[in-house]
């Protein structure tokens, strides 16, 4: 079968690949390997790996930690579905017990319009990993040792601000007030920063209750009545008298995504201009959506929103605010609730977000 | 009328200054001390109304200062309030479990939020 499937000289290209290559077939036995795929697994020769099953030899096991059945293994699925499996998360087991984490691709092989086996390619990711894991201890340290300065500066300064240690001229009582605003915007950051590392940790675990949108939203509505008033926008809540809405979600992650459209939306309103409010409900979903009338979202920025620190250069022109993790962390809070974040926009004139919840 | 007494327990030189003028300017006798070892036998000797507590301690941690303090009759209702930079669920849950009453991330919290919380506190107690 193996002299079948390739040609002298795909062997020798099939060999000079940096990633492991196995093709397996129907039965799941490795019939063709290269020699980056015996050297990953730590095996002296291709003899060690050709004729062996694919599944037994390499172990694997998926993010979640769980062992890798012969139905849900990627070769499977692609000789099953005809179609390639991309970059799927793996850890692999080498020759001496060590675990290493891995890619895989799989594409299926044909011939006469008929699948007659499957290339699976594997690429080492462990350093990769490696990285990936000091970064995000790196982040959350770092931030974590970041609040017991700020704490510190945020309350001297309210403390100065109060002017009990003495009074302030004009001049110093503007600058220490910018202070405090600086010190508030870097906390915003800071906590933006810790939310994201445990997200991304998957430490994370909504505590899934009865939350009442309305009341949330009259909350948040309370939390940002001065910055409104600041920014002269007024927010209307449209068909009130309906209100009464229960969704299943993390109070908490409600509070902070919906306090985050809002302060977006007052931030980046034209003044003098109404941000529209409004909840909509059948038996199964809860839309919320808040629409207000701005500089909008230009269009070829859309795809970013909810990217790593994005903020659209007409936002960051019409305010210097905003950090740029406040949509990533939505929408990866909407994630883990089971919720869907999405917006509508039109560049200088209005932008729509959508929350749609599980009715509770 | 005598003066309401509170301990601080608190390793951060700039936090413990601050508490300390903090609360002795809205009118309390503060103790103070940066060291979890010596937490309890201070809190013997001063008999607070009530403690401050960060979690993380040079040489320990706040939930073992909280929780000896709350195995002790003496301390059994005095109000503990928790200050730290420990903002996870879970950090809040056991500090609440070995005792704490409140639980506030510092650099989310106004001081006058703290010192409001501390006036409820005590009248509560009274």
């Amino acid at each position: 079968m193996k002299k079948n499937l390739l040609t002298k000289e795909m062997q020798i290209f099939i060999d000079s690949l940096g990633d492991g290559v196995a093709v397996v077939n129907k039965g799941g036995t490795i019939i063709m390997s290269n020699h980056a795929l015996v050297d990953m697994l730590g095996y002296q020769d291709k003899d060690s790996v050709e004729g062996h099953p694919i599944l037994k030899l390499l172990g694997a096991i998926d993010e979640r930690g769980q062992v890798i059945d012969k139905k849900n293994a990627a070769f499977v699925r692609t000789i099953r579905y005809r179609k390639q499996i991309s970059n799927e998360k793996r850890q692999f087991i080498k020759q001496s017990g060590a675990r290493f984490w891995a890619s895989i691709t799989t594409s299926p092989m044909i011939r006469d319009q008929k699948v007659i086996a499957a290339v699976v390619m594997i690429r080492d990711i462990s350093e990769e990993r490696q990285q990936e894991a000091y970064y995000k201890d790196f982040t959350h340290t770092a931030s974590h040792n970041l609040r017991s300065p700020l704490g510190n500066l945020l309350w001297t300064t309210e403390y100065l601000l109060t002017q009990k240690p003495g009074p302030l001229n004009v001049k110093q009582a503007e600058f220490i007030s910018d202070i405090y605003e600086s010190l508030q915007a870097m906390n915003r950051m800071v906590n933006n920063l810790l939310s994201i590392s445990r997200l991304e940790n998957k430490k994370v675990h909504p505590n899934l209750q009865k939350v009442s949108v309305e009341l949330t939203v009259h909350s948040v509505i309370k939390d940002l009545a001065n910055y409104a008033r600041v920014q002269q926008v007024e927010i209307e809540i449209k068909n009130e008298d309906k209100f009464e809405h229960l969704v299943k979600f993390d109070q908490d992650h409600l509070h902070y995504i919906l306090q985050n459209i809002l302060e977006n939306a007052i931030r980046y309103s034209s003044q003098n201009k109404k941000i529209i409010l409004e909840i909509r409900a059948d038996k199964n979903d809860t839309i919320f959506s808040c629409t207000n009338e701005g500089i909008g979202i230009p269009k070829d920025k859309k795809e970013f929103v909810f990217a790593k620190f994005f903020r659209a250069k007409n936002a960051e022109e019409a305010q210097n605010e905003g950090t740029g993790l406040g949509m990533y962390t939505s929408r990866e809070l909407a994630n883990v609730n089971k919720a869907k974040l999405w917006f509508d926009s039109e560049e200088n004139k209005q932008t729509t977000f959508y929350l749609q919840l599980k009715s509770f | 009328m005598e003066k309401k007494k509170i301990l601080v327990v608190e390793d951060d030189k700039f936090s413990f200054k601050l508490y300390t003028h903090l609360l002795t300017e809205a009118g309390y006798e503060v103790a103070s001390t940066p060291r979890a070892s010596e937490a309890f036998d201070l809190a013997k000797q001063f008999n607070p109304d009530l403690v401050i507590a960060d979690l993380m301690l040079q040489d320990g941690n706040g939930f073992d200062v909280i929780k000896k303090l709350r195995q002790t009759e003496q301390f059994k209702n005095t109000p503990i309030i928790t200050l730290s930079n420990l903002g996870q669920d879970a950090d809040k849950k056991e500090a609440l479990k070995v005792g704490a009453d409140k639980y506030f991330v510092k650099s989310n919290t106004r001081f006058q939020e703290i010192i409001a919380t501390i006036e409820e506190m005590l009248k509560a107690k009274e």
